[in-house]
């Protein structure tokens, strides 16, 4: 029941940082702090016993399992955005370029040149 | 040339059936914008064989890229009426004229092509297509809020304050809903017109798969996430 709670959470917080909250910064620093929970956990196992059996989760490998998921999924975010700003920089060169050197039918040419 | 009325056709390997698409669309006073969309063959020295206003994509975007651009110069040119018409001769130039009208009449800001209006122009569509489309149609109602008859009808008709409110951001297929979410965001009052699709060897082979409906979701979705 509590690590239900723990991932409704998560959840939550993940679709406010997603929709309203994100920038780089943000996105570098939550997957280093990640990075570094997870090296914690796997270095010192038994001082998290408590925490990881308060969230709801029997093991501290089930934990990092979970932390490694919602990591990939916020790599997997923090890149597709970044592809998706990448395409609509692209597509505004191409298309200025296109308009720039449009080809003009012959009469049209004509009447521009008087 | 009619400077009022402009028919964009975004074109992609288009080169078998370029020709008889442009000559057909000539036979009208309309002024024709053809964006090609990054061709490797020879569809760009075909189209500016024509006396037609041609726009060339260095990279190959997608349609909605291709329609945008071509939205873009039509404004340009002083377009009053803007019209979206494919190049692989699934369209019918006489079908141009019913999409105007509504709008030459004050009717509405956009007129949108629809296949199942007619019985006739139903029984001419592909099982398997039909049965995507119906499924398309739930879809499209269910993420842009507009429930039309039809979806994924490339031809369709704006006036030039409903082009002027429109901006594409999908640059492929994804776009034929996202213009449906901007006409309902920007309360454009549209309507249906029947329109019938000349379904050919070349066509099917040229259009998008039935799969493709997949990756049209997906993107749909994705937008709708991070907009």
């Amino acid at each position: 029941m509590r690590l239900n709670l723990f991932v409704l959470f998560l959840a939550v917080i993940l679709w406010i940082y997603l929709s309203r909250l994100r920038n780089q910064l943000l996105d570098r620093m939550i997957l280093i702090g990640l990075g570094i929970v997870s090296l914690c956990l796997l270095a010192m196992p038994d001082r998290f016993v408590g925490l990881v059996q308060w969230i709801g989760v029997e093991r501290t490998n089930d934990l990092l399992i979970y932390i490694f998921g919602a990591a990939m999924g916020l790599l997997w975010f923090s890149l597709y955005t970044r592809v998706r700003k990448l395409e609509e920089q692209v597509t505004y060169l191409v298309r200025t370029m296109a308009i720039q050197q449009a080809h003009i039918p012959p009469s049209d040419e004509s009447v521009k040149a008087n | 040339m009619n400077p009022e009325i402009f028919v964009i056709v975004p074109a992609y390997n288009e080169e078998q059936i370029i020709r008889t698409t442009l000559q057909s669309l000539l036979t009208t006073s309309y002024s024709i914008i053809v964006v090609d969309d990054g061709s490797t063959d020879r569809t760009w020295s075909l189209a500016t064989r024509f006396p037609v206003y041609a726009l060339r994509h260095p990279l190959n975007l997608g349609q909605g890229a291709a329609l945008q651009t071509g939205m873009d110069f039509a404004l340009q040119q002083g377009a009053d009426i803007i019209v979206h018409f494919d190049a692989d001769g699934q369209h019918q130039v006489k079908d141009v004229e019913t999409m105007i009208a509504p709008l030459q009449a004050g009717l509405a800001d956009v007129t949108l092509g629809s296949r199942f209006l007619r019985s006739e122009d139903q029984q001419a569509i592909p099982m398997l297509r039909r049965w995507v489309l119906k499924g398309g149609i739930v879809v499209n109602g269910l993420i842009t809020g507009v429930w039309l008859s039809d979806a994924h009808n490339g031809l369709r008709a704006l006036t030039r304050q409903a082009a002027q409110k429109i901006q594409l951001k999908e640059n492929r297929y994804a776009y034929a809903s996202e213009i449906l979410s901007q006409i309902q965001q920007a309360n454009l009052r549209y309507l249906e017109r029947p329109t019938s699709i000349l379904y050919s060897d070349y066509s099917m082979a040229k259009g998008q798969s039935s799969w493709n409906a997949f990756n049209i979701l997906i993107d749909l979705l994705l937008r709708r996430i991070f907009q």
